[in-house]
């Protein structure tokens, strides 16, 4: 089964350090496996598309796993797995560009939620900015009636900024929740999930 | 997934060949192994009695209880943990012996402050309007150099003597000298949730007072 | 369909768990909030690298020598056992 790693610089895991053997001369790295007998909860964890955004870090890799794959909620588990190739595309632009469409995916939404609570000046103010600077501005300048929205715009957006793609997709999948409910939230992970398979080419 | 840096300590193997020598009489395997361990021993045995004199003389006791006791080690936990447990019973009886006692045999978690880990004033209220319990400022990252000095390694020293005893012996155990948390429990008696909540005090302390010695702040008395 | 917002976990928390996240010791469910809160959070990694160190500061407080006289002590101990001279005082 193909599915994705993100890792910490170096090809680590990102919570092990474990160091991943890499992939050379085009040709799959070679096999990492779990001992016999290792409960599943010990295995080899990585990605399905859809989990993509809760995972982001800074390298990502197409992996392929081995043997029986058991699926959970956020990530799927291997006993077996090795890494096939860099995902090249994953890089600092791609990052940046990922947390603006996060950023503006929460400005959308919470000018929205403005209109619908009657805040049309603030509606106006968010849907009246371009560009990230613009955006983080006009969200901090909004008053207590525009609030949690106003701070979550201004939240996706200063991180965003910063590169902390992470942060920015959870601003924004937040706010979704806040203000149209936790079926909001999954629409804005999907967004992510999808924006980055089309960004990456998965 | 454990990230905690087990402090120098040679190979399991190598030790046990070292007892099988000594059952040989080998008075060099002895000597390795005292240079090994004994130094550990002194200081493990100064955490449980608060002593250094006594924790000497238990030490030096544990070496002959181990001695006599060495042909019943069958190896199933490392050398340095059998030392430990021996070195444990020479201490409870030294420390009856001079009408003192050692207070880890009926430690009782909780007993002790149950201070959340992290000041409470370094996270955003729970009234907070989005990040109710995140950080109000995020942590700063240590310099490395900084870390390495003495007067570092002093800060925590003192911080590790200022624990309530049963956090002071956990991590002297585990992070000091390099236990694992099975032998640590074998060792102090203590069920693993126990020994995992004095670790986990313990080092939040020891950390709060680094911080504090980094940013060259007083003390806490 | 999975909850699209896993179960919140806040910093406060997390430093909680630390030391059961370190050991092993959390259930698949916390160790799953708990690492994707990671992800998203610099200051708990902030947090998490503090610990790391502080731990490793801790493990370079055993110094490995003995005292000359403490060997001495030692030694002489040995071979009285060697002897059959040793035993219970």
């Amino acid at each position: 089964m193909i599915a994705w790693k993100f890792l910490a610089p170096d090809a680590r895991g990102p919570f092990t350090g474990f160091r991943w053997p890499r992939p050379e001369g085009g040709r799959p790295g070679p096999w990492v496996s779990a001992p016999e007998g290792t409960p599943w909860e010990k295995w080899i964890f990585a990605c399905r598309r859809g989990d993509l955004p809760f995972w982001l870090d800074e390298e990502l890799w197409r992996a392929e796993l081995s043997g029986a794959v058991r699926e959970s909620e956020y990530q799927v588990a291997a006993a077996r797995a090795r890494l096939v190739e860099r995902v090249a595309a994953w890089d600092a632009a791609a990052r940046l560009a990922f947390g603006e469409s996060c950023a503006l995916a929460a400005r959308d939404a919470a000018a929205a939620a403005l209109e619908a609570a009657g805040e049309r000046a603030a509606a106006a103010s968010l849907r009246g900015a371009s560009g990230l600077a613009q955006i983080q501005a006009a969200a901090e300048g909004l008053q207590a009636g525009a609030q949690p929205a106003g701070g979550y715009v201004a939240d996706a957006a200063r991180t965003a900024r910063a590169g902390r793609a992470a942060t920015a997709g959870y601003a924004a999948a937040v706010l979704a929740a806040a203000v149209a409910g936790p079926p909001a939230a999954e629409r804005e992970r999907a967004r992510q999930s999808e924006w980055l398979a089309l960004r990456l080419g998965l | 997934m454990t990230e905690a840096a087990a402090g120098p300590s040679p190979l399991p193997g190598a030790d046990l060949e070292l007892v099988a020598a000594l059952r040989r009489g080998d008075e060099a395997a002895f000597l390795t192994l005292v240079e090994r361990h004994h130094a550990s021993m002194v200081r493990v045995a100064r955490s449980w009695l608060g002593n250094q004199a006594l924790a000497e003389e238990s030490a030096q006791e544990a070496w002959l209880a181990a001695l006599q006791g060495m042909a019943r080690f069958e190896g199933r936990s490392s050398v340095k943990s059998w030392l430990f447990a021996i070195l444990a019973n020479c201490a409870r009886r030294r420390a009856a012996r001079e009408g003192r006692s050692v207070p880890f045999s009926s430690l009782v978690p909780g007993g002790e402050g149950d201070d959340p880990a992290v000041e409470p004033s370094r996270f955003l209220a729970d009234d907070h309007p989005r990040w109710p319990g995140h950080w109000a400022r995020a942590p700063e990252p240590w310099a490395e150099e900084r870390l390495l000095t003495r007067e570092t390694a002093e800060a925590a020293r003192r911080a590790i003597g200022a624990l309530p005893p049963s956090q002071r012996q956990v991590i002297t155990l585990r992070d000091v000298e390099g236990l694992g948390a099975e032998e640590t429990c074998g060792v102090l008696g203590l069920s693993e949730g126990n020994q995992r909540v004095l670790l986990h005090r313990a080092r939040a302390r020891v950390r709060a007072a680094l911080e504090r010695h980094l940013r060259g702040e007083e003390e806490e008395a | 369909m999975r909850p699209p917002v896993p179960t919140e976990m806040s910093c406060r928390e997390l430093v909680e768990l630390v030391t059961a996240w370190h050991e092993g010791a959390l259930s698949m469910a916390d160790r799953t909030r708990f690492e994707m809160h990671l992800c998203l959070c610099t200051g708990c990694r902030g947090h998490l690298e503090q610990m790391r160190r502080t731990i490793e500061v801790t493990g370079r407080l055993a110094e490995a020598d003995v005292s000359p006289a403490a060997r001495e002590d030692l030694l002489r101990a040995f071979r009285d056992f060697v002897r059959g001279k040793g035993g219970p005082r």
